[in-house]
Formats: structure tokens, C-alpha cells, sequence
């Protein structure tokens, strides 16, 4: 803002000139990466790289996520554009909307059953289950995450006894603990919980409601719901010293005009509150699912088969796979792909959370 | 039936802070009650505990005969006006003024016609369907009470709702608030430092210091004979100038004669003044508080049929002239007091300063020797130690 | 708001604290001290201290103290003094903003595993660094042990940055324009201006951001396990080296893990106590 003036001075000139440099270093991987991925095996191979001019395929892709060799991936890519389309239609709308929920509801709605439906379409490989297992322990993580923490975050705002100290600065050590402080011991009560519920036989009772396909067993390690309560652990300090410190930012009259009006505590909470904590519940969300959609040495440790997309590509690249280059770079462009939209649509409210956010924090 | 009672309430708060001490009040129905005091006294904490927004330490509050104690804020039935007027944001100003009905689960037709009927009690009908970050602040101001006013609650609470609008619309809205609540008989509850609002405004007027109610009386009673030397500095503006002086009694033979000796001169103070405050001879020749308001102290150039013995000597040190009326500021050698008003504190550790209203024809410039007449029938008397007033 | 709702709030979050952190924190410093194979979950043995006297004894242990000390001392002030300076950049940018501004913050919101393989990929045979210094030196470029340490830095450098970046660039919005005027009125340059006005405003995210980056950068864990794997593990850090004590195939000795792990812990909190104790003694004062 403070030297927008749209003139062309040299030092403008060396301005942009250093920002693209600092483009370059930032983004030059991720350019290489995309071009690798839509080579021919050949080209990659080529002691002198090809940097232009070369023949584009699809393939590394199609080999990458789907069962089948003669896919016509314009279909394929036709409906991802769709799909992508909508989705960012529908979130576009939401982050101007008075009430932005049902909106983004509606967007995620959109790609959940994008994502259900699509092997019906196409056959797909085993790789696409560790797509699914991705966006659910995101979801889920980000849905739990934010629904205690809110809850805490608003408490801890707003209650001036001494324990509400303790637990934020419990909380802001916990924060800095390596996750291998965590992983041993959950991997450990995991397995012994499994356990148990093996010997009581509990394991294998056949539960109506939660009988979902795929799942036969009642068990700990090496689900979903592994993951998610341990990244939903490790991200709570985070989580609630975030929202705690946009709570505060909200004068608490608003509360109490709320409750003279004749609303309870958690109606003022669900009415007045949350509909001015968008900003910051987006923010804090951003957060978390770039946590959890990112999250390594959990999966891997907790979960041997259910991996996430982190844990299926470096395993899946890694030496001994059979997987090429251009498949490993399909499969890296596929996992940051959604994310990079994701935010680039939010990049505003990423910025800002992490402004308020720290200055308090 | 809605009179409300506080009975000896006290609040400690967790730090250990007594904010509230023994507050005991009555508010007739309909009755507009101004709790006056200054900053950091205690009002705000006194008008939550009433709206339930805040614990109760010990004590009781009784709406009619219902004790209030433990009944959650929503279920008191009292609409509250906050100073910031909290208004939310993210509903346009009809949906801040239905949301209590809304709460209510009133039919949404019902709803929509009371919105409209006090939003043309409070000229807002233009403002309907905008946001409150887009409304003046005396808009806003007017929103508040428009929530608070849709429900017909058997309270108002009101805590310095004026305090953030500029002058002249304070001015207004002043008139505007006494007007809507006459009209609509609701109990009003209102919390405010600004001692003009708390005379023009209500029905009784309570001042508090330090969370301790000081007098609680009509604006009239309390001007005209404040309880203690704290009341008689707060109330009135300019406030009462106070000396420390001497009583003391010249006996004669047509009667005795009193003054004040106040530094070095003396002021006659007539024999039925005295006759009228029997415990004042309790305290001849021992140093008490005097007081006298600015108004009745006159320049002698302007009216000079005044007893010679009821006038003192100064030197004007400063001359305001507000056109119907001219403030003059002087000097006189006796020790003020100090009243325990933390807002004005600065004003009075000046010692000896005095302020005059003299009537504008009055031509006392800075730097004059100027007579002044004093209207000692308007004396007030305190007791040194104690600052209560010396009155029967 | 009165101690009962508070708690109810605060409850769910608590609980979770509890159960997967404060108790699971127990069962580390409990299992450091018992004899536990990764092959034989069922049969912990208590052994007292043995497993602290072997971590300390492990060549291994120490080498990955050490290089997590350097990976600390260099990463957080290089990637907050170049984060700042390119949020310096940025804030002088009128139009293209948010352009570059994405491009920028590719590498930090990128999974981090796969971030590290794309960089890496660069260095490897037939990429472009690897081809580019064939070009320049006529020798072929290969990631050994030699060069990954400072393969690793420089990556992590280029991921953390950042961070750094959009958290300075946030406070330099609520700088009051003002302020920089009166600087510039007065005469100050460049320099003057960022020391004198600019840094004092930021203190309060100059150690926020510090502070993460510390936590983080100690901790790190995804970009050296990518770039070492099994093949250079003198250049693992404590995580690292922590986890492939515990879970290597076959021989995953978790008695061991848990003690480096309680050692870790430690070690964090040697340097973050104080900062602790700062806090809590500020939470107290905003509350009285
Ligand atoms: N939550 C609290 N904890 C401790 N002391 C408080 C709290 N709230 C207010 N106080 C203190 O109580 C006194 C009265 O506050 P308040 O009722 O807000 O004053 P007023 O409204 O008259 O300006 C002040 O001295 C204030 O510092
Ligand atoms: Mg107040």
C-alpha cells in the first residue's frame, strides 16, 4: 500500500526483478516436478534434460492412480475440472456469504462424492484408497480439532481463574514436544488396547450401526481413527491458543447483550459468537488440515496398511518401488495439487490468522 | 408489579478486590433511578450483579417479591443498554432488534411489527435493513435501546449509554431516554459518571464512592443538602468550593453573632442559619468543612446591597466568560479539602482555589482585588473528621 | 464467566490433552526405563537406567545431538532474517501481490515429504542442479555424505522461510503509517528506519516466531528422514535417530527410543522453561 504509485521507476524494476529471483528459488522444484510428470520416460532419461518442446503424456498419471491402461484421461481430467470447478464455486460463494458453513458444507459435500463415485467411473488402483483415507483423516481432524477447541479456545477467553493459566502454558509446552515423545506410546497403547478387545473378545462383536464395509474387526492400531486422535492431540495447544486469542479480540459484551436478551450461554456461544469467528475458524481450519493432510511419522508408525497420501508416495517412490520417475511426480503434483487451491482461495484469511494469532500468542 | 429491591449486596471479586459494599436500594415501579459516581466506583459491577452477569458475593435482589439471586440472566427479565452498545455485527439492525423476540420464539409477523413499531419509536426506520458498522454512533446508540425496548421488559438496564456520542447528540439523546422511558413506565436502572446526566435524568439520584452508596435522594435534595462532603464536591458543576474553617461565636447583647474565620477574614454567618443546625454550636472554635456553591457567591460591583460582613477579598486569577454568565476563579488563603473525588482531585490540591458565577455584566478582570458577596444563608457545614454533613 | 462453565467449555479439550498427552508422556518415561523389543511387545523388563546409560554411551546419540544443534543454529536466525527481508520486499509490492505471494509460500504449505523429494529430485542424476553443475565443473553431482548435511539445511531453509515471511509480513500491516512518515521526516534511512521503528514493532513476533521455529526445527523430523533414509545416518537428527533406534525392522529396541525420546524432551525444555515461566507470569498479570 504504502508505495503503490503504478509508476515504472528503476528501483520498481529491481524490485520485481528480486521477487521474481525469490519466485524462481521458491517454486523452481515444483515446475521441474510438474514437467517430469507429464514426460515420456525417455525424455526424463536424457542426460541433457529436456526443458522445451518435448512430447506431453498423461501417462505417469494414469499408471499412478488408475487400474487400467487404455483410459482416455481428457474424461478423467474433464471431470476433475469439473469437480474442481464446483467445489471452488461453491467456497468462492461461502467466503463471501453472510453465513459461510452450508456453503463450504456444500463444496466439501461436492468433492466427497466426487471422490465416492469415481471409481466407479474408472477403475482405480489401490493408491486411490490411500487418497480417501487422506481426505477423511483430514476432515474428521479438522471437524474434531476445531469443535473441542472452540469450545476451549472461548473458555480460556473468557474465564479469569488462575487454572485458565495453567492449562494455556501446559498447553504452549506441549506444543513443542517432538512427536516422537508420542508416537512410541500411542503406537504402545494401541496395540495394547487391541489387544484387549482381542481377548475379551470385544474386537470381534458385530456392531449393526458401525458395520461398515471393510471393516470387520473393532481395533485401534492401524485405523483412521488412529491418526485422527492423534493429530487432533498434538494440534489441540496449537488449536486453543489460536482461537483463544481471537476470542479475545471479541468484546465480552457481545456475550452478555446475547444473554440479557434471553439467550443461554451456549446459544450467545452458537448465535452471536460463532457467526463473528468465521475469519478466525477458517484460519485456524487452514491450519490444522494443512497438519493433518501433511502428517508423516503418525501414519506411518500407527497405521502399517491404512497409509495416508504422504506415507504411499515416499514408500511408493522409494527405492525399491517399482514405480518411475514420472509416476513419483505424478503422484507428487496429485498430492499438492488440491492443497495449493485450497490455499490460494484462502491466502487472505492464512495471513491474517497467523497476524492475530501471534501477536497475542 | 416492578419494584426491585438490593438488600446489603457485596461483591469481591476472585482477586480479592471488594468492589460492592453493603448496597441497599429501592426502585419504585416505573421509577428512574441514576446511580452516580466516578469512574471505577463500582457501577458497572453493581448493574451486572443486578442483571445476573455477575456473581452475587452475599446479599439479595428481590424484582417485586422474586428473589433474583440464582435466576440466569436470560430469565430476569431485564433488557440491558451496554456502553458500547454491543451490538452484533453480522445482523442487519431489524435482526438486532427482533433477536429477543427471535429467543422468545415470537411468530415471526408478531415479530416484525413490534421491530417496526420501535424502530419508529426511535426514528430508525430508514436504518432497517443496513449493518451496524454502518450507522452513525448516535444510530447505534438508538439500535441498543431499540433491542431493549421491543421486549417490554420489567427492566431497564442501562449502563453509560451515552458516554460514547459527542456532545450536542448527548445532549439530545438525553431527553430522548427520559422521554421513551416516561412514556413506556418501565423501572429504569441507569449507571453513568456524568453527574449532569444523573440530574436532568432521573427520578432519584444515587451517588457511590469507592462501592459505598453515599445518599441516595431526588436531584433537588441532593444539591441542596448533600449527606457528606464527598456528595456535596461531586454533584454540581462547577463543584462546591470547601474550606477548612472556624466557627466561632462573638456573644452580644442583642444576640449572639457568628462567623467563620476563613484563612484571615471572616464571614458572618447569620443567627438563623445556625438556630437552624443546633449541633453546629458543637463545634465552635474546633475546625469543620465549609462549603458554598459558585452560584452564590456574586461580585459586589454588580449587586452592592449585601451585608458588608458577608464578603470576602480576593485576587481574580482567571475569568471565563460563558456569555450568560462569567466564571471568575480566585485564591482564597484557607485550606481547601480534599472530597475524595478522584476525577477532580488535580483541580483542588490548588489549595485555596475558589470558583465564582458572577453575573456576566460583572467586570472583574484578571489581576482586580474583587469583593465578593457571599449568600451565607447557603452555607453547608461538615464535620472535619467525618465529612458528614452538619445538619440538625 | 464462572468457574462451572468454564469447565464445561474447557472440558472436552482437556480431556484430550490428558489422555493423549500428559498420560502418554507417563507411559514414555515409564517404558525408558524397561527393556522392550519391537518384536516382543508382551514381555517389558524393568532395567532401571540401562537404557539412558546406553543412549549415552551411543556414538550415534551424540552425532545426532550435535547435528541437531547446528540444523537449529543455523535454520531459525537464517530463515527468519530472510523471511524478514523478503516481507520487507513484499510490503513495498503494490500490484502482483498476491501472486507472488503464493508462489512464495508454495514450499511451506506443501507436504513437507514430498516437498524434500521434489528438492531432492533436483540434486539427483538428471536434474536440474545435478546437470547444471556437470555444466559448470564437468563433474558429475551426487548427494553423499559429504554434501547432505548442508543439502538438508539449505532445504529446510527453503521450506521454513516462509513462515517467517507471512508472520513478519502480518505485523507489517498494522505498522501505523505514521510512524514511518515521522521516521522519514526526521531523516532516517533504510537502516535507521528498520532498526529504530520497524524491529521494535515486530518484537512481540520476532519472538513468536523464534520461538516456533526453535520447537520446530529441534523437532524436525519429515525433510532429513527423506533426505537420509538408512543410507547417510550420521546425518540424522535426534528425531530421527530416535525413531529408527525404536521401529527398525526386526531389532526396534522401544525401551531405548523412549529414553532418547525422554532425553529430547528434556532438552527442549531445558531452553524453553524460562520462556514458560515468562508467560505464565504475564497470563497471571492480565488476570489481576
Ligand atoms: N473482573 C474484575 N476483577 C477484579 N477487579 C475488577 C474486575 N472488574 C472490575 N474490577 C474493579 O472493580 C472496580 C469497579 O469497577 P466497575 O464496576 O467497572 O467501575 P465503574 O463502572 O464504576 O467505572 C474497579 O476498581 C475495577 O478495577
Ligand atoms: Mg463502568
Amino acid at each position: 500500500m504504502k508505495l503503490s504509485r503504478p509508476s515504472i521507476r528503476p528501483s520498481r524494476i529491481a524490485l520485481h526483478a528480486v521477487m521474481i529471483l525469490l519466485v524462481v528459488w521458491s517454486v523452481t522444484p515444483f515446475v521441474w516436478t510438474a514437467q517430469t510428470s507429464i514426460k515420456f520416460t525417455r525424455d526424463v532419461a536424457s542426460k541433457t534434460p529436456v526443458l522445451w518442446g518435448y512430447e506431453t503424456t498423461a501417462n505417469a498419471y494414469r499408471n499412478f492412480w488408475l487400474d487400467s491402461d487404455d483410459v482416455n484421461m481428457w474424461g478423467v481430467l474433464a471431470f476433475l475440472l469439473v469437480v474442481a470447478a464446483v467445489a471452488a464455486a461453491l467456497g468462492l460463494i461461502g467466503r463471501r456469504a453472510r453465513h459461510g458453513w452450508p456453503w463450504f458444507l456444500g463444496a466439501t459435500a461436492v468433492i466427497c462424492v466426487a471422490l465416492w463415485r469415481f471409481p466407479r467411473f474408472w477403475e482405480a488402483n489401490d493408491e486411490y484408497d490411500f487418497l480417501v483415507n487422506s481426505v477423511v483423516v483430514t476432515l474428521l481432524t479438522m471437524l474434531i480439532s476445531l469443535s473441542i477447541g472452540l469450545l476451549a479456545g472461548y473458555g480460556l477467553a473468557r474465564y479469569t481463574g488462575i487454572s485458565g493459566a495453567v492449562i494455556l502454558i501446559v498447553a504452549l509446552g506441549f506444543r513443542a514436544l517432538p512427536r516422537t515423545a508420542f508416537v512410541l506410546p500411542y503406537f504402545f497403547g494401541a496395540k495394547e488396547i487391541d489387544e484387549w478387545l482381542t481377548s475379551t473378545g470385544v474386537g470381534s462383536w458385530n456392531f449393526p450401526l458401525i458395520d461398515f464395509p471393510g471393516i470387520d474387526t473393532l481395533q485401534v492400531l492401524d485405523t483412521r481413527l488412529a491418526i485422527v486422535l492423534a493429530l487432533v492431540a498434538v494440534n489441540q495447544p496449537f488449536t486453543i491458543w489460536m482461537l483463544r486469542s481471537f476470542f479475545i479480540e471479541v468484546p465480552k459484551e457481545m456475550e452478555e447483550a446475547a444473554m440479557m436478551d434471553g439467550a443461554t450461554r451456549l446459544q450467545a456461544f452458537r448465535k452471536v459468537i460463532i457467526p463473528i469467528m468465521w475469519p478466525a475458524i477458517i484460519a485456524t481450519g487452514l491450519f490444522t488440515m494443512l497438519l493433518a493432510y501433511n502428517e508423516y511419522l503418525f501414519v506411518r508408525v500407527l497405521a502399517p496398511t491404512e497409509w495416508t497420501l504422504p506415507v504411499a508416495i515416499v514408500s511408493l517412490t522409494g527405492g525399491e518401488s517399482s514405480r518411475t520417475i514420472t509416476e513419483a511426480a505424478a503422484a507428487s503434483v496429485s498430492i499438492t495439487l488440491p492443497i495449493v487451491i485450497v490455499i490460494i482461495l484462502f491466502q487472505k484469511h492464512l495471513v491474517r490468522g497467523l497476524g492475530a494469532g501471534a501477536v497475542k500468542g | 408489579m416492578s419494584t426491585v429491591t438490593l438488600k446489603n449486596l457485596v461483591k469481591d471479586y476472585p482477586n480479592g478486590f471488594r468492589a460492592i459494599t453493603d448496597l441497599s436500594l429501592h426502585l419504585d415501579d416505573g421509577e428512574f433511578l441514576v446511580l452516580v459516581g466516578p469512574s471505577g466506583c463500582g457501577k458497572s459491577t453493581a448493574l451486572r450483579m443486578i442483571a445476573g452477569l455477575e456473581d452475587i458475593t452475599s446479599g439479595d435482589i428481590y424484582v417485586g417479591d422474586r428473589r433474583l439471586n440464582d435466576v440466569a440472566p436470560k430469565d430476569r427479565d431485564m433488557a440491558m443498554v451496554f456502553q458500547n452498545y454491543a451490538l452484533y455485527p453480522q445482523m442487519t439492525v431489524a435482526e438486532n432488534i427482533a433477536f429477543p423476540l427471535k429467543l422468545r420464539r415470537v411468530p415471526k409477523a408478531e415479530r416484525t411489527a413490534q421491530v417496526r413499531q420501535a424502530a419508529e419509536i426511535l426514528e430508525l426506520t430508514e436504518q432497517l435493513d443496513k449493518k451496524p458498522a454502518h450507522l452513525s454512533g448516535g444510530q447505534r446508540q438508538r439500535v441498543a435501546m431499540g433491542r431493549a425496548i421491543v421486549r417490554h421488559p420489567a427492566l431497564f438496564l442501562m449502563d453509560e449509554p451515552l458516554s460514547n456520542l459527542d456532545a450536542k447528540l448527548r445532549v439530545q439523546m438525553r431527553a430522548d431516554i427520559a422521554g421513551i422511558q416516561r412514556e413506556l413506565g418501565v423501572t429504569t436502572f441507569y449507571v453513568t459518571h456524568d453527574q449532569v446526566e444523573a440530574m436532568t435524568m432521573g427520578d432519584r439520584v444515587a451517588v457511590i464512592k469507592d462501592g459505598v452508596l453515599q445518599q441516595v435522594d431526588t436531584p433537588e435534595g441532593i444539591y441542596g443538602s448533600p449527606d457528606n462532603v464527598f456528595v456535596a464536591a461531586f454533584i454540581g458543576s462547577p463543584s462546591m468550593n470547601l474550606y477548612e474553617a472556624t466557627l466561632e461565636r462573638h456573644e452580644e447583647a442583642g444576640g449572639d453573632r457568628y462567623s467563620v474565620a476563613l484563612g484571615d477574614q471572616r464571614l458572618a454567618v447569620p443567627p438563623e442559619v445556625v438556630a437552624a443546625r443546633p449541633a453546629l454550636t458543637g463545634h465552635l472554635d474546633r475546625p469543620i468543612v465549609v462549603g458554598v456553591r459558585p452560584e452564590h457567591l456574586e461580585d459586589a460591583a454588580v449587586v452592592a446591597d449585601h451585608p458588608d460582613d458577608q464578603r470576602l477579598d480576593a485576587t481574580v486569577d482567571v475569568r471565563e466568560a460563558l456569555g450568560a454568565e462569567t466564571l471568575v476563579h480566585f485564591n482564597l488563603s484557607a485550606p481547601s479539602v480534599d472530597s475524595g473525588d478522584p476525577d477532580a482531585l488535580d483541580e483542588l490540591r490548588d489549595s485555596g482555589r475558589c470558583t465564582a458565577r458572577f453575573s456576566a455584566s460583572s467586570t472583574a478582570r484578571v489581576g482586580d482585588r474583587a469583593r465578593v458577596n457571599v449568600d451565607s444563608r447557603h452555607l453547608h457545614f461538615f464535620d472535619r473528621q467525618t465529612h458528614l454533613a452538619i445538619r440538625s | 464467566m464462572n468457574r462451572r462453565t468454564f469447565w464445561w467449555f474447557t472440558i472436552p479439550s482437556v480431556i484430550v490433552m490428558l489422555a493423549l498427552m500428559v498420560f502418554p508422556l507417563i507411559t514414555t518415561v515409564w517404558l525408558g526405563f524397561q527393556k522392550l523389543l519391537l518384536r516382543d511387545l508382551n514381555n517389558p523388563e524393568w532395567v532401571g537406567w540401562d537404557n539412558y546409560r546406553d543412549v549415552l554411551s551411543d556414538p550415534e546419540f551424540w552425532a545426532a545431538v550435535q547435528f541437531t544443534l547446528v540444523f537449529v543454529v543455523v535454520t531459525v536466525p537464517a530463515s527468519m532474517i530472510f523471511g524478514l527481508a523478503v516481507a520487507l520486499l513484499l510490503d513495498r509490492i503494490g500490484r502482483g501481490r498476491a501472486v507472488y505471494m503464493a508462489a512464495l509460500l508454495l514450499p511451506f504449505i506443501v507436504t513437507p515429504v514430498v516437498g524434500t523429494l521434489i528438492y531432492e529430485d533436483l540434486f539427483e542424476r538428471g536434474g536440474l542442479v545435478s546437470w547444471l553443475w556437470e555444466v559448470f565443473t564437468d563433474d558429475a553431482f551426487a548427494v553423499s555424505a559429504s554434501n547432505v548435511k548442508v543439502l538438508i539445511v539449505v532445504q529446510y531453509i527453503w521450506y521454513v522461510m516462509p513462515f517467517a515471511m507471512i508472520t513478519f509480513f502480518a505485523g507489517l500491516q498494522t505498522l501505523p503509517e505514521e510512524r514511518v512518515e515521522a521516521a522519514a521526516l526526521d531523516g532516517a534511512g533504510f537502516w535507521r528506519n528498520l532498526w529504530h521503528v520497524t524491529l521494535p514493532h515486530l518484537r512481540l513476533l520476532v519472538v513468536f516466531v523464534g520461538l516456533i521455529s526453535v520447537m520446530d526445527a529441534y523437532r524436525v523430523y519429515d525433510s532429513v528422514f527423506v533426505w537420509t533414509g538408512n543410507r547417510f545416518t550420521e546425518a540424522h537428527t535426534l528425531a530421527v535417530y530416535n525413531v529408527r533406534i525404536a521401529t527398525a525392522f526386526d531389532i526396534g529396541r522401544l525401551g531405548k527410543g523412549n529414553a532418547i525420546a525422554v532425553l529430547t524432551v528434556i532438552g527442549i525444555f531445558v531452553v524453553l522453561i524460562p520462556f514458560l515461566w515468562r508467560s505464565y507470569r504475564d497470563q497471571i498479570a492480565e488476570r489481576t
